[in-house]
């Protein structure tokens, strides 16, 4: 069998996998909800109206995939040269203020054609600098950066939620601490007439297929896979690991504070306390759901998307609590990974010695 | 802001006090690190905990039986991590957010299938079980809810226990799989029983704060789980250095409800000297190479 059709059939094995995955989740669910005493058919009824049953509700999905596709590949892209960037939602939230100080404060001028680019660049810009502080931790001193983006994570929210009670506090309502909303001239115009769903989405997914092209095909990216593989090989061929390491953890924050303009300028359009859902940790999720198959990140964004945009409606018309949506979307992690576990066993895979490859432990 | 907060006994009263779940959380976290685990669950396994402290102080009558109740749900909890994490290759990041993810919608959800009408424990509360000293000053060091002693012990335990046998070989786990492997250390066992040890610790630290509030709320641990991992890297890994830590960040804490001109900007204080702390390599150390690496692929049971 050549090289090209054992990944082909590696790749349908992954498919495979992950589709049996999500399936089985929401079986899980409804045979849940079943055992709680909800009724199924309601509840099944509910998920479909609330995530695509309407193009309305589809407008809403696919809002809610928006940075959620973009928080997965920037986790995808650092965890490929071998890095854990779990700030995603600090940089989507730096981003999204970035996106507001630059299109309300600079006095730029009231046209969608400037303060569009200048909101999305600066939100980019400012993801990117603050996973650089991650960045520059880990390279030059060595510092975890599981631990660093987690701490950069609360800087952010703290530090967002004392200026939108301070210096960004909205004088059209000041007793809920919030900003002001940004001016029409700078929301992304609508894609579909009669839904919220922006341009926003298209921008997502051009921005996430460039970034899987060049990681996956292209030179520098496949030095970041060599890295993220084994980083001693890597070293000795030439690669310069702490070079790679910063480039992609500044790319992984750009990308999630392009998530956090997005949202900024495409759906919340302005700041106030819970404005950046789960949107982060979700990033984390599907990025490590469809790790070996990334061109299935768009789509498990999109999944997490219908799933947040069905909540609602499984509590107002299935009266199916917040909480149990909650517990519903670590199912599809759950049950992949004990998919995966099953495979292993099957394979014969026995959890025998360390060392049994030869391999050196990293 | 005046400086006179700083020599009123209250003060510092306030300060022990706040520090002893963020301590117990810490602690919980470092040696889960010194064994190579990254025990981001620490703040789920807390909310359910806090939960079960008042369920169980509710459905027993007795605050101790509450408290022992909160360990072992921590326990349990920080199993399940262990299984997703380790049995099931999650690895700790994504089995950590798993089990966060997961306590964010079973604890409200408990709360409300069994607690209907709320869940409270009435009028009982973690007190300090002997009398005051009189003295105020004596009050701050003497006059504390044992948890916090619980805590200081623990630290001082905890240090003794990483230079025995059994301790060198939970810090083999964390430093170097190599010498692990050398020492014939069973990792997986190792670190499942680590993760218990973790998981009462979070579990304590969870019924400090659901049995302080009184009644359940989502809000109750809001984040000083991941404050207690913090608290590892300022405290260099060392868990009388963490205890310290958790002390800077009850510092923090207990300003922030004193002087209202400061308002939350003081929060960020703890976590930018984190950072600052990694930017200078206290100590140069910069915690065990294994941490939160997970499992090679086929590890000895």
């Amino acid at each position: 069998m050549t090289a090209g059709r054992r990944r082909l059939r590696r790749a349908a094995r992954d498919i495979g996998i992950q589709i049996g995955a999500f399936v089985l989740s929401m079986l899980f669910f409804l045979v849940l909800l079943v055992l709680l005493g909800y009724d199924a058919g309601q509840a099944l009824g509910a998920l479909w109206d609330g995530s695509a049953g309407t193009t309305r509700a589809l407008g809403v999905s696919l809002s809610e995939a928006t940075p959620v596709i973009l928080t997965g590949v920037a986790v995808w892209l650092a965890a490929q040269g071998g890095l854990f960037n779990i700030g995603a939602d600090g940089q989507l939230q730096i981003g999204g203020l970035a996106a507001l100080v630059c299109v309300m404060l600079l006095g730029l001028p009231e046209n969608g054609a400037v303060l569009v680019p200048v909101g999305l660049l600066a939100a980019a810009l400012a993801g990117a600098g603050w996973a650089a502080i991650a960045a520059l931790l880990k390279t030059y001193r060595g510092a975890n950066e599981i631990v660093s983006t987690l701490m950069l994570n609360f800087i952010a929210a703290i530090a967002i939620s004392e200026l939108i009670r301070g210096p960004l506090q909205s004088e059209t309502n000041p007793y809920t601490p919030q900003t002001e909303s940004i001016p029409v001239a700078a929301q992304l115009p609508t894609l579909v007439d009669g839904t919220q769903l922006t341009w926003g989405i298209v921008i997502a997914l051009a921005v996430a297929a460039v970034v899987l092209l060049v990681v996956t095909r292209a030179r520098s990216g496949l030095r970041l896979r060599a890295i993220g593989l084994n980083r001693e090989a890597a070293r000795y061929s030439g690669v310069s690991v702490p070079r790679y390491w910063l480039v992609a953890m500044v790319a992984s924050g750009a990308l999630c504070g392009l998530a956090g303009g997005l949202v900024l300028l495409g759906l919340r359009y302005y700041i106030a306390p819970g404005w950046a859902s789960a949107w982060g940790f979700q990033g984390v999720l599907v990025a490590f759901l469809a790790m070996r198959t990334p061109f299935l990140i768009p789509v498990w964004g999109v999944l997490f998307g219908m799933l947040s945009s069905a909540g609602p409606v499984l509590k107002g018309t299935a009266s199916v609590p917040d909480s149990v949506v909650t517990m519903m979307q670590t199912l599809p992690v759950v049950v992949l990974f004990v998919l995966y576990a099953a495979a292993r066993w099957l394979r014969g895979e026995r959890l025998a010695s360390i060392f049994r490859r030869g391999e050196a432990p990293a | 802001m005046s400086l006179d907060i700083f020599i009123s006994a209250d003060f510092w009263s306030a300060m022990v006090r706040v520090s002893a779940p963020i301590a117990l959380a810490a602690l919980a976290c470092t040696i889960a690190s010194r064994a190579g685990l990254l025990f981001i669950a620490v703040e789920g396994t807390m909310l359910l905990a806090a939960f079960f402290s008042i369920a169980g102080t509710a459905w027993t009558g007795s605050i101790v039986l509450g408290v022992v109740i909160a360990a072992v749900a921590g326990v349990v909890c920080a199993l399940v991590f262990g299984v997703l994490s380790m049995t099931l290759r999650m690895g700790d990041v994504v089995a950590g957010l798993t089990v966060h993810v997961g306590a964010l919608g079973l604890a409200p959800f408990l709360a409300a299938e069994l607690f209907p009408n709320g869940a409270s424990i009435g009028s009982r509360s973690l007190r300090p079980i002997w009398p005051s000293f009189g003295g105020s000053v004596g009050d701050v060091l003497f006059h504390q809810q044992p948890l916090v002693y619980l805590a200081i012990l623990v630290a001082i335990g905890m240090t003794l226990f990483l230079r025995t046998r059994s301790g060198l070989r939970v810090r083999s786990s964390g430093e170097s799989l190599r010498v692990a492997q050398a020492l014939g250390v069973k990792l997986v066992r190792l670190r499942f029983a680590v993760l218990a040890v973790s998981g009462a610790l979070a579990g304590l630290a969870g019924a400090v704060l659901g049995l302080g509030a009184g009644s359940f709320d989502l809000n109750v641990v809001s984040g000083q789980g991941f404050i207690g991992l913090a608290c590892v890297m300022l405290g260099a890994w060392q868990p009388l250095g963490v205890l310290l830590a958790a002390a800077v960040f009850a510092t923090a804490y207990a300003v922030q409800f004193r002087v209202d001109a400061i308002g939350g900007w003081i929060q960020l204080f703890p976590y930018v000297l984190t950072l600052v702390a990694m930017a200078v390599a206290w100590g140069r150390v910069q915690g065990p190479p294994e941490e939160g690496r997970g499992l090679p692929d086929g590890a000895a049971r």
